[in-house]
């Protein structure tokens, strides 16, 4: 191929090539969306990059990806857990009763995360000892657990007044002089730089690529894949639980339901960042990627003061783009 | 080499000895709560739950073919709200019944086209599709009816999909029983039948034996799509109102009907027999549960509980009766 080939075709051909489509398609596409509303809106731009808006962006997004993160992990050993936002809701009532109780925060918190370990555990045990598809014991664990947060609370939101637990998790700020970074920004980089580090660092994280890729090749190479893909569900309800820790703070109360959806949040962020939903291949960083985009998408939405309908349609329309867009960079059919 | 025995064995007794492990478990719970209520074991109540299942039957039956085709369907109560909400619309705008009925099929029939034609043109999983066309669906009954409920006075309407008896039994039941007989026809006396069975089991066999996989998965998504516009049809009707938000679990519930009943949830195995014991298990359950005045917070526990101890004793009972079959299977198995 001729790269002096400087006809208008042959460059489209070039600019739109499947390897550009498939990674840069999605940020184009919001960047274009972006330019729409900055055509339509004339300030726009200027309230959409204000300081005070970025940092909105940011907190925001935390909660989504703080429970993508877990998602990730999960679709990329090539299960899924559709009890992440029933386990994060648990895990909020319980560390707010206990600090109700008389408990210090810091064992509430752990206590917290305990509850979302012990959870995974069950999910991954169920899933690889039982031989069940994880969609059907998610299911089961959803409804349990769900039922159980309602039945502690008897249904209702519990507040709670905890300000050093509130300071250290939502209200902190860590001052840098230029800018102040929010104690969940904080916690949410920290986080990924450390999952990312057990990801593409560790044994634990390439087998879980190997067993994402093929259960069967990876045991035949000597990776105990019932270990890893236990291992992931541990992780996924520790982190859910991190990220109700983030919630309750800011929110200064419990809701028994009240992260219940973010599962097909942090589905959604994980495929349209272009992890492949069938395990083995993608990475935190697109995660990342996919959960900005949502949460640029959402924040631009709103700050045009198109209501919330126009909010889920244009979820639901890119998750479809997203998947799209990664087809045609693959260019095969499944068929 | 099987014996004589076996082979006459095998045909008679493969289709009832999985699902005896849901039939017992209906037959369990049936008994358990005639003895523990005053309140279950009468005709009424039996009316009662059958009337209560028919919405989730319906999604049920449509869940049975998407799952037995080796897809999933996450729009099911998205799609059944819009459905509904379209029917009442185009009722209160004085439009003859017949046509919003139509209407309402035709939307559920629309989204399963959309859901299977993605899925099945560019190679997305269904549960990623299914995914999107739900938020869309939602988003777009919400902005038509501005999100409020649309309510249901055509007397006909709500006499013919909800309070009209036959026989001492509400309609909504027969329908169930009429569509279910449809659909047992549909799937194990056609070739479409077979077809749905084979490229659940293994796509790529069927696609080599001559199946156009892909067309009958959309056609799959299609029938299945229309059931659960008829579902929310009947939703309205029972409601007397349709609600804008998508109907409560439909999809989760229907997964768990299937399921339960032992269909395999990878597709090619299964049947809707078993989809109506799993039915027949939540609906029990729920109203059981109910008379017995237990908590709806408990009951969502213990429904998930059954759930999987169901899915585990069903695995169970598979793998044991496997290892007592000849070694000629097992192979094939592996």
């Amino acid at each position: 191929m001729s790269s002096f080939n400087l006809s208008a075709t042959s460059l489209g051909k070039q600019v739109f090539s499947r390897r550009n489509v498939g990674q840069f398609g999605m940020v184009g596409l919001v960047l274009a969306l972006l330019a729409v509303f900055g055509l339509v809106n004339a300030e726009f731009f200027s309230v959409f990059f204000s300081s005070g808006n970025v940092a909105n962006i940011g907190r925001q997004t935390t909660l989504l990806l703080l429970t993508a993160f877990a998602m990730t992990f999960v679709i990329l050993v090539g299960e899924i857990d559709i009890s992440i936002g029933a386990i994060a809701s648990l895990a909020g009532v319980l560390i707010v009763s206990l600090m109700n109780g008389g408990w210090p925060f810091p064992l509430a918190v752990l206590a917290g995360l305990g509850l979302g370990a012990l959870v995974g555990l069950l999910n991954g045990l169920i899933t690889v000892k039982g031989q069940i598809p994880s969609f059907i014991v998610t299911l089961g664990t959803l409804s349990i657990v769900s039922g159980l947060a309602l039945a502690m609370t008897s249904g209702s939101t519990i507040r709670f007044s905890n300000d050093a637990y509130r300071d250290f998790f939502a209200r902190g700020v860590l001052d840098l002089g230029i800018t102040q970074i929010p104690a969940p920004t904080l916690l949410t980089i920290a986080l990924f730089l450390l999952l990312n580090f057990l990801l593409t660092r560790t044994r634990f994280g390439a087998n879980v690529y190997a067993v994402g890729g093929g259960a069967a090749s990876a045991r035949l190479a000597g990776i105990r894949v019932d270990r890893v893909k236990i291992g992931v569900f541990v992780l996924a309800g520790v982190v859910v639980a991190l990220a109700a820790v983030v919630y309750t703070a800011r929110l200064g109360n419990g809701q028994p339901q009240g992260m219940i959806g973010y599962e097909l949040d942090a589905i959604a962020a994980v495929v349209i960042g272009g992890t492949s939903f069938s395990g083995g291949r993608g990475s935190l960083w697109r995660t990342v990627l996919g959960a900005l985009l949502i949460g640029v998408l959402d924040n631009a939405v709103s700050l045009m003061q198109l209501d919330f309908n126009l909010k889920l349609a244009v979820k639901g329309a890119t998750i479809i783009l997203a998947v799209l867009v990664d087809y045609y960079s693959r260019g095969e059919t499944r068929s | 080499m099987m014996s004589v025995l076996s082979r006459w064995r095998r045909p008679l007794l493969m289709p009832l000895a999985p699902t005896s492990g849901v039939l017992l478990g209906v037959l369990a719970l049936f008994v358990f709560f005639s003895l523990a209520t005053p309140f279950f074991f009468n005709v009424n109540n039996f009316i009662n739950i059958g009337q209560q299942s028919a919405v989730l039957a319906v999604a049920a039956f449509a869940m049975t073919f998407i799952i037995l085709s080796g897809e999933i369907d996450l729009s099911m109560g998205a799609v059944g709200a819009i459905a509904g909400v379209l029917t009442a619309m185009a009722l209160r705008d004085g439009l003859h019944l017949p046509l919003a009925v139509l209407i309402g099929l035709g939307t559920g029939a629309m989204a399963g086209l959309l859901n299977g034609f993605i899925s099945m043109r560019f190679g997305v999983p269904s549960f990623i599709v299914t995914l999107g066309v739900a938020s869309i669906a939602r988003a777009i009954s919400r902005t038509i009816t501005q999100n409020r409920p649309v309510s249901v006075l055509d007397e006909t309407y709500l006499s013919l999909f909800s309070d009209a008896r036959l026989l001492g039994l509400t309609i909504n039941v027969w329908y169930v029983g009429l569509l279910f007989v449809l659909l047992y026809v549909l799937l194990m006396r056609t070739p479409f039948g077979m077809a749905v069975f084979a490229v659940g089991g293994n796509r790529q066999a069927a696609h080599l034996s001559g199946i156009p996989a892909a067309r009958v998965k959309v056609i799959v998504f299609v029938l299945a799509g229309a059931l659960v516009g008829f579902a929310g049809i009947l939703q309205a009707a029972r409601l007397g109102s349709a609600r804008v938000d998508p109907i409560n679990n439909l999809e989760l519930d229907a997964i768990a009907a299937v399921v339960l009943g032992g269909t395999s949830f990878s597709g090619g195995r299964g049947s809707l027999v078993r989809t109506l014991l799993g039915i027949l298990l939540i609906g029990i359950l729920n109203n059981g549960l109910s008379l017995m005045n237990v908590d709806s917070y408990w009951q969502l526990v213990i429904k998930g509980g059954i759930v999987i101890g169901a899915v585990l004793l069903d695995r169970w009972w598979v793998t044991a009766s496997r290892s007592r079959q000849p070694v000629q299977d097992k192979e094939k198995r592996a």
